[in-house]
């Protein structure tokens, strides 16, 4: 059950960041102006590192 | 394992997951569309903004810690509109005035002629100005002498106009002068390109004769028009002259054409003449059935056998000469300027009280200044309130009253202020779904003044939305 969390949560986090990047460069400010749109894609790290060290596991 | 066979607090966790970034979405949606008919943008000017751009031109400014300094005038910064349908821009700017009397800030209204109304910010002149002061709403009326009790009745003693200035404000009133003789004034001095000058009638037909030449040195047309404006700023007479037919710069010059006309009769009040033309044509000789021919604000004269002699009221002068076949010195109130250096603006403060006298020797010089000048002191009036700019000496100008559309900003400490002003933005150039603010800091390089800016805030206001109206939001700015 944890595994099958971490890759939702990586795969939302990295499909979010993909969109949400795309979202600023066509609207700019869009995400920018409230928060980083960065910040997905460190979840996409963090939830794809553990994702992997579960995975070794 | 499909989903139907997940646990249903698993499923849950799952649809909660990918529920976060809908959420995160829809509240962006939420925060753009700013139903509530404000949106705000607050940045300090060093950082990177998706809403205001940084400052240009870069040699204008400098960038320390986290300060923003101007350093040369004007400066624009392009601000993105967050969306459609705002129509006005509350701007808030924090920043220190260091040798610089007069900050201004505007937005570009025309994108061809770059032309900006611009609101003050900042104006130490007025600011330490100690004379009594009446506000009435938002107007505010310094005075020499004392406090008047309200500022209709200090303009029901009719003042000289000469003697109030003026600040982001309009005199009441008009110019009139009941004594006036209308004499035939004449000038043989050569003026290269496009003028302005103002002349006075107590009435009848204005008579007027213009002679010039197209001295064809550029290529293309010189086609040149005539107006006359009345004192209500609308237009009475509208010639236009051909070319000679001649658009080479082959550099041989036309003949002389005279082009005398008379006017159907004018009322009583000032009148100013614009000859509009390119800098081919100069004007061999100019005469008007009336005593004044005062320019507004510059002279630009070209070859000539005949030395230069003017009076002028400006106080602040920038000079340029261009031809080795120009004069080298510009002699202002029994002071001599030195004009030697070619192509270069030299810059002049007079510090004579009232009108004074100037001369050079004959050649091309470009004069232009925070006044008016005329070629005899019998054709030099001046009908305008005096408008206050940067560098204003209020005592050499004879200014007995200050009438303005002024509030001072709010002190910060350290010499940190914060002034406000507001922008119509259904008035101004939207380019790209950008305006262009310009900062303007005039003759801040001349006095090696500098501006720091550590933050700006922009609020723009639109009416506030109803429900259906975001849903139609939403539709048409994701192009639905």
């Amino acid at each position: 059950m944890k595994y099958r969390l971490l890759n939702t949560a990586w795969l939302t986090s990295l499909f979010a960041y993909i969109g949400f990047f795309a979202l600023d460069i066509w609207k700019p400010g869009f995400v920018s102006y409230v928060f980083s749109v960065h910040l997905w894609l460190l979840l996409a790290i963090i939830f794809g590192t553990a994702l992997a060290l579960l995975k070794s596991e | 394992m499909r989903l139907r066979d997940l646990p249903r607090k698993e499923l849950i966790a799952h649809a909660a997951i990918i529920t976060v970034p809908v959420v995160v979405f829809l509240a962006l949606c939420w925060i753009r569309l700013a139903p509530s008919g404000k949106f705000v943008v607050d940045v300090n000017p060093t950082e990177r903004s998706p809403y205001i751009d940084h400052l240009l031109p870069l040699d204008r400014t400098e960038e320390q810690d986290d300060i923003l300094s101007i350093v040369n005038d004007p400066v624009y910064a392009a601000v993105h509109l967050p969306g459609s349908g705002y129509t006005s821009a509350h701007i808030a700017i924090e920043f220190r005035l260091y040798n610089q009397s007069l900050f201004e800030i505007g937005a570009i209204t025309d994108i061809f002629t770059q032309s900006a109304a611009l609101k003050p910010l900042a104006f130490t002149t007025l600011d330490s100005l100690s004379w009594p002061v009446t506000q009435q709403n938002k107007w505010r009326l310094w005075s020499a002498d004392t406090a008047p009790e309200s500022i209709e009745g200090f303009f029901a003693n009719n003042p000289e106009r000469s003697s109030v200035a003026t600040f982001h404000a309009e005199l009441p009133g008009v110019y009139r002068e009941p004594a006036y003789r209308p004499t035939t004034t004449r000038i043989i001095t050569a003026l290269r390109g496009a003028q302005r000058f103002a002349t006075y009638t107590s009435g009848g037909p204005l008579e007027f004769s213009l002679v010039f030449q197209d001295e064809n040195r550029a290529a293309g047309s010189d086609a040149l028009d005539v107006r006359v404006w009345n004192e209500a700023g609308e237009p009475v007479v509208d010639l236009h002259i051909d070319d000679d037919g001649d658009t080479t710069a082959g550099g041989v010059a036309s003949g002389l054409v005279a082009f005398p006309h008379t006017t159907q009769s004018f009322p009583e009040g000032v009148y100013t003449f614009e000859l509009s033309s390119t800098s081919d044509i100069v004007w061999r000789a100019i005469e008007i059935n009336q005593r004044y021919a005062t320019f507004l604000n510059r002279l630009d004269l070209a070859e000539s056998t005949q030395p230069l002699s003017f009076v002028t009221d400006a106080k602040s002068l920038t000079v340029e000469t261009s031809s080795a076949s120009s004069p080298n010195t510009l002699t202002i109130s029994d002071r001599a300027i030195d004009v030697s250096v070619r192509g270069t603006k030299v810059y002049a403060v007079v510090e004579e009280a009232g009108i004074v006298v100037g001369s050079a020797d004959p050649g091309p010089i470009r004069i232009t200044g925070d006044g008016l000048f005329a070629f005899t002191r019998d054709s030099f009036f001046n009908p305008y309130p005096i408008k206050l700019g940067a560098t204003t000496d209020l005592e050499a100008r004879g200014i007995q009253a200050v009438l303005a559309t002024y509030q001072p900003p709010h002190d910060l400490g350290e010499g940190w202020k914060r002034a406000t002003a507001e922008i119509d933005l259904t008035t101004v150039a939207v380019e790209d779904g950008a305006i262009k603010l310009v900062f303007s800091a005039p003759q801040i390089a001349n006095v090696d003044g500098v501006i720091d800016i550590r933050r700006i805030r922009i609020s723009f206001h639109k009416e506030p939305m109803s429900f259906g109206d975001i849903l139609d939001r939403i539709g048409s700015y994701f192009g639905l």
